[in-house]
């Protein structure tokens, strides 16, 4: 009987090319995205689990609550691990970690900046690693051990072996006790390199003392079955009893919530990742509709073909469950045999979808996973197109049928409308959403960002750089090539530094400000390309260390009419206002300006900043830092950084959004236009004898083409109807993320309402076109 | 006037050596072998012959559906033998109702609607189309189903909106093919007064038929044979 089903199955796709093909393409389509979709969204669900101890293990973290402003503040205190390793039985090991930052490794004649991260001797205890040389056990105990990942080892000693190696990190000297495989994509831990914390290391001695200042990450590991609220607890009240902190509540997040839910607003966990991954579970899932909708209203656009064949059945003893099941083996039999094109389509695809997405996915047919995703994937699409058809074929009455009086499809008409009306809102949300996103992205770029980040050029300080400062800048001044330079303890393009608002006369007593601060030398505002609204620059003297820039909106937020020359304290320093700077965008360019007070410092840089002169070639700039360098800091290796392209990075994953929506919108229109051509054919072949008939009257090819469009174009209008609102409140939503965001206005409907009109005019009159000009005796022929 | 003058005896259609073949890609078929007819101004013609004489190709050629491959044919002084579509198709709706057996009404549109058709495509105005559209069907009796669609008429009834919606143009000729091939006799004849009239009142009729009974009411029979002409009788 199967064997039947599919034959019969197999000889109705083949002898309906056009049906059939129409239909792969579509589902074809639908399941290659829908694969994609679902790689990326295991591979962000996966995140960490490679961890053994994935389900014990968390990172303790605080809300800290400064004047109502509730911040989440990963840093912890020094010694808040070493505390939490004894007494508590619920905590089998607590792990501390340094932030990843690029350190310069040194091995023989190779230099080479790796991301390392200085962590607690029994850090492999609770975190796993793939050892490839050396023992977890033993690994980072030693002082001054160091471990490698095994690209990084490669980089310094190519295929021999790097155990007992000594590399200079810092001016210490590490020695190499162990080579882990690398990072996998998936894991939030990252680095390149570990080290560990060594007790008799007198820096380390006194950070043990240090209960205040906090910078380093704290993880638990905890027994099975533990009681979170006493370990919270416990941690409380750890802290308390150390520094009397009142305005820190601190808690512990599960591992299998960083990556997804990384995201905070007044102390409360807003999301993260899990808002992409649950928007394109939902898109793949649409898509993948979209085409199973294609095969319903083609199949039953079709039915009047097939009612005869049904009649015929049915009167030779065929019950409604044996129709139903052939038509269903027709599904299924499309979606595997779309399944199957899709594999090879995602195989082909998968380098450029990988280097969209900046992951290392790969297809594995074997894996299990996958094999019960493609199971339900073909279920899913071939019962879903399936069934309606299915239902609605088997359903109708076989005397009707064979008399002739059964007007076959006349039922389906309205359902087939229905599900058109559905594709067309799924895909007018689509353009509009594109299009929204994409205006978004363009408005934030074309955000005044206060300052002018083409031709400027960031170079990482070093100490000896910063100490031969003056030296490098009169050089690089001299060269001609070079406009202004200046220094800063951060880059322009981020904030490094915030505090609680220094007091300053007429501060209210509940005053919430929280500045961010940037500490700069001379020459900072012409660097930059900063506006000086009011008052001066630093200018090299030496009140400039008693003195303070603020930015507009520091103004704004202090209420103070008359900035310049006002005193502010900070700490034990007094500092006289001398100038206001326009606000510069240095965080998100999504977000308001913070306040900002800039001071002087004329050592301890982080960054040199050059403004190269206009027309300057910026490689014979580079070329000429890159000397100076090797001349005042030649121990060190030397990188640079063009700021416009740093500010760039704010946007990439915007812009991964927007590529992904602009390609899932594409394809769900494409999918949706063949739909059409194919439903444009079928009322076509209905309404051929009609068309005829207006042609003899006296119609044009334009009036008839107008005639079949006008059915569609009533549905599009009223997709759009229902489209707009829908999108509107959707991408209203979305915008509220940003502070800084564009308005929805209407001539953004406006032109995705023309494209859609325009796009349904095209595909219906291209199938139009050849009965429109047909010659009508054809279809009259009563013969 | 009696039946054999008819008109004003100038000629409406002059058709010299027309040829039409079908070719599949084995077989050439002849349907139309260089005949020659000529049919004047409020002439009412009968055309009979068996299956495949080539009766409904002459219609849809003079009725301008369709191309002669050879030969000439002269519309009121005007050769349209080689007119493009367009031209084709503005003649035709200006000066050519049809009547098909079949009937041909859109199943969709009312009685009203499917009379109105014509005009619509000849731009006629809202306001004269509804004064037409009613003077017509209150000629052809069926004013009082104006507002049914096709379905919920007797096949005589069908055929008289059919035939009100080939004259609500006022055209010149009326193309009738088979026009009572599809309804009982009293029908029939019913239809056959119609058209009789609508020559009375001027209208150039030609008309496609099987029936000797209906060829009688013309005033003419031309009687085709493999394509060819090969006998005309006058009625008398």
């Amino acid at each position: 009987m199967i064997k039947n089903y599919i034959k019969i199955a197999w000889r109705n796709l083949s002898r309906n090319k056009g049906f059939t093909i129409t239909n792969l393409l579509g589902l074809t389509i639908g399941i290659t995205c829908a694969i994609f979709i679902f790689l990326w969204v295991n591979d962000e669900l996966m995140f960490d689990k490679f961890n053994t101890r994935y389900k014990n293990i968390y990172q303790v973290i605080a809300n800290r609550d400064f004047k109502n402003n509730i911040f989440t503040d990963q840093n912890m205190v020094f010694p808040l691990a070493k505390s939490l390793e004894t007494g508590y039985p619920q905590i089998k090991n607590a792990v501390m970690s340094s932030y990843t930052s690029p350190q310069q490794f040194e091995y023989g004649q190779t230099k080479l900046k790796k991301d390392l991260a200085v962590v607690g001797g029994r850090y492999f205890d609770m975190f796993t690693c793939k050892f490839i040389k050396g023992n977890p056990k033993t690994a980072l105990l030693e002082p001054n051990s160091l471990v490698l990942t095994e690209s990084t080892a490669k980089s310094f000693f190519g295929d021999a072996d790097p155990i007992n190696k000594a590399i200079k990190i810092n001016d210490k000297l590490l020695k190499v006790t162990a080579v882990i495989a690398d990072m996998p994509g998936n894991s939030t831990r990252q680095f390149e390199a570990l080290s560990a914390f060594s007790p008799s290391d007198p820096q380390v001695q006194n950070a043990m003392k240090e209960w205040q200042n906090s910078s380093y990450s704290v993880y638990i590991e905890t027994a099975t079955n533990p009681n979170i609220a006493a370990i919270e607890k416990a941690i409380n009240k750890i802290m308390y009893d150390h520094n009397h902190d009142k305005i820190s509540t601190y808690f512990t997040v599960p591992m299998n919530r960083w990556h997804l839910y990384s995201d905070y607003k007044g102390g409360k966990n807003t999301g993260g990742q899990i808002e992409y991954v649950r928007l394109f579970t939902i898109i793949a899932i649409i898509i993948l509709l979209i085409a199973c909708v294609n095969f319903m209203n083609l199949s039953t656009a079709r039915s009047e073909k097939r009612a005869k064949e049904v009649g015929i059945r049915k009167t030779l003893g065929s019950g409604k469950k044996q129709l139903i099941t052939q038509f269903y083996f027709e599904s299924l039999l499309l979606s595997l045999m779309a399944f199957a094109l899709s594999i090879v389509a995602v195989y082909l695809l998968m380098p450029s979808f990988n280097s969209l997405v900046g992951k290392r996915l790969s297809l594995n047919v074997a894996d299990p996973v996958f094999l019960t995703g493609a199971f339900i994937i073909i279920l899913f699409t071939g019962v879903m197109a399936g069934s309606y058809p299915a239902l609605y074929l088997s359903s109708f009455n076989p005397v009707k049928v064979l008399k002739g009086t059964f007007a076959a499809g006349k039922s389906a008409v309205l359902p087939r409308r229905i599900l058109v009306v559905g594709q067309f809102v799924i895909s007018i949300f689509l353009i509009a959403a594109t299009l929204i996103i994409y205006k978004q992205i363009q408005h934030v770029k074309d955000r005044d960002m206060g300052y002018n980040s083409n031709n400027l050029i960031m170079l990482p300080s070093t100490p000896n750089a910063d100490k031969n400062f003056k030296a490098i800048k009169n050089d690089m001044l001299k060269s001609g090539l070079i406009k202004e330079v200046t220094r800063t303890s951060s880059p322009i393009t981020d904030i490094w530094w915030r505090s609680p608002s220094p007091s300053y006369e007429g501060m209210p007593t509940d005053s919430k400000i929280i500045f961010s601060g940037i500490r700069t030398d001379v020459d900072f505002t012409a660097t930059m390309g900063i506006k000086l609204l009011q008052g001066k620059d630093f200018a090299g003297t030496p009140s400039d260390s008693a003195s303070m820039m603020l930015n507009k909106a520091a103004v704004e937020a202090m209420h103070v009419k008359n900035p310049v020359g006002m005193q502010m304290h900070y700490g034990q320093q007094k500092y006289t206002v001398i100038g206001v700077i326009d606000n510069v965008v240095m965080t998100s360019p999504y977000a308001p300006v913070d306040p900002l007070m800039v001071y002087y410092g004329d050592r301890g840089s982080s960054y040199i900043t050059v403004r190269l002169k206009d027309g300057i070639q910026p490689q014979k700039a580079i070329d000429l830092f890159k000397k100076l360098f090797a001349e005042y800091s030649p121990a060190d290796i030397f990188e640079y950084q063009f700021v416009d392209k740093e500010f760039g990075k704010k946007f990439i994953a915007e812009e991964l959004i927007s590529s992904l929506t602009n390609i899932f919108a594409g394809l769900a229109i494409f999918i949706c236009c063949i739909g059409l051509a194919g439903l444009a054919s079928f009322t076509i072949e209905k309404r051929f004898r009609e068309i005829g008939i207006r042609k003899v009257l006296g119609a044009t090819v334009k009036q008839l083409l107008m005639l079949i469009a006008t059915e569609f174009l009533k549905l599009v209008l009223i997709a759009f109807v229902v489209a707009v609102p829908l999108t509107w409140w959707m991408m209203h939503n979305w915008l509220q993320k940003y502070t800084y965001h564009i308005d929805i206005s209407i001539w953004m409907f406006g032109i995705v309402g023309v494209l859609i009109l325009l796009l349904t005019m095209v595909v219906v009159s291209l199938n139009t076109l050849s009965a429109a000009t047909a010659n009508p005796v054809k279809s009259l022929r009563s013969e | 006037m009696s039946k054999n003058e008819v008109g004003d005896g100038s000629t409406m259609i002059k058709i010299t050596d027309l040829e039409k073949f079908y070719r599949t890609e084995e077989v050439e078929t002849i349907a139309l072998n260089k005949l020659s007819i000529e049919i004047k101004t409020g002439e009412f013609v009968a055309i009979m012959g068996p299956s495949g004489c080539g009766k409904s190709t002459l219609l849809n050629i003079l009725g301008m559906l369709d191309d002669p491959d050879e030969g000439s044919y002269v519309f009121n002084g005007i050769e349209v033998a080689h007119f493009t579509e367009r031209k084709r198709a503005d003649l035709r709706k200006h000066n050519i109702g049809f009547v098909f057996q079949s009937f041909n009404l859109i199943d969709e549109l009312t009685v009203f609607e499917n009379v109105e058709l014509p005009l619509i495509y000849t731009g006629v105005p809202s306001a004269e189309r509804v004064k037409r559209v009613e003077e017509v069907l209150d000629k052809m009796q069926i004013m009082h189903r104006r507002n049914h669609y096709p379905q919920q008429l007797s096949g005589g009834q069908q055929q008289r909106v059919a035939i009100a919606r080939a004259v609500v143009n006022k055209p010149k000729l009326i193309l009738a093919d088979e026009p009572t091939g599809n309804l009982d006799s009293s029908n029939g004849n019913d239809v056959m007064e119609l058209l009789t009239d609508l020559n009375e009142q001027g209208t150039t009729i030609i008309m496609v038929t099987h029936s000797e009974h209906d060829a009688r009411y013309s005033h003419r029979i031309i009687r085709l044979l493999d394509g060819q002409s090969v006998m005309e009788n006058i009625m008398i």
